[in-house]
């Protein structure tokens, strides 16, 4: 189940162009779509540390499956 | 010969020093010259692949389309990212793979999944060849 989050950065980088594909307005001094894109890169780390953490493959000798 | 080539010669002529140093007295094999024994930590492996994507084109090729093409090079950030996540499910299962079977390269790995020498011999082709416009461009 917690896999399915993998799936997220992949709908935020995209498909979020399509809708965002503008330059402002600027946040934190970066164009609407390249600070979507970077918080898409910060969150990805997230979501890929959440999947390592709970993943069920990763329980026991450590080595995975 | 300018001061460049002979800083270039000097530091490649101290990593050969060195290595040849380090090898001293041990007995290697072609498994631990390759991929050290299959025993690097997950730091040493998380630096490493760090090290990896910082590569030339990201410097220098990567900054000189953005400043020439503008927004399109974002997709620079995008598929590392995604193809890190791909990764996460493919590297795995690759690494246990290679173990079970004491396979050392790429086409190494794809001679014998597909048991073709010919299929080995391509992929070891193709990513020398590739490895010219990769450099380069």
């Amino acid at each position: 189940m917690i896999r399915w989050l993998a799936a997220l950065p992949f709908l935020g980088m995209l498909i979020g162009p399509v809708f965002l594909n503008r330059t402002q307005p600027l946040v934190l001094g970066m164009p609407l779509l390249l600070a979507w894109l970077v918080m898409w890169v910060v969150l990805t780390s997230a979501i890929i540390a959440l999947i390592y953490v709970f993943d069920p493959a990763n329980r026991g000798d450590g080595g995975g499956q | 010969m300018n001061a460049a080539l002979l800083i270039i010669f000097a530091f490649a002529a101290l990593a050969l020093g060195l290595g040849l140093r380090a090898a001293h007295g041990k007995d290697m094999n072609l498994e631990q010259w390759t991929v050290a024994g299959r025993g690097f930590g997950a730091i040493f492996v998380f630096l490493l692949m760090a090290g990896e994507i910082y590569t030339t084109f990201t410097f220098l090729g990567g900054s000189g389309w953005a400043y020439g093409k503008g927004g399109p090079t974002y997709y620079i950030l995008c598929y590392g990212s995604l193809a890190y996540i791909l990764s996460y499910w493919l590297l795995p299962a690759i690494w246990r793979y290679a173990q079970a079977h004491h396979l050392i390269s790429q086409p190494h790995y794809f001679r014998h999944l597909y048991d073709s020498p010919v299929l080995g011999g391509l992929v070891a082709l193709v990513g020398v060849v590739a490895l010219i416009p990769y450099m380069v461009l």
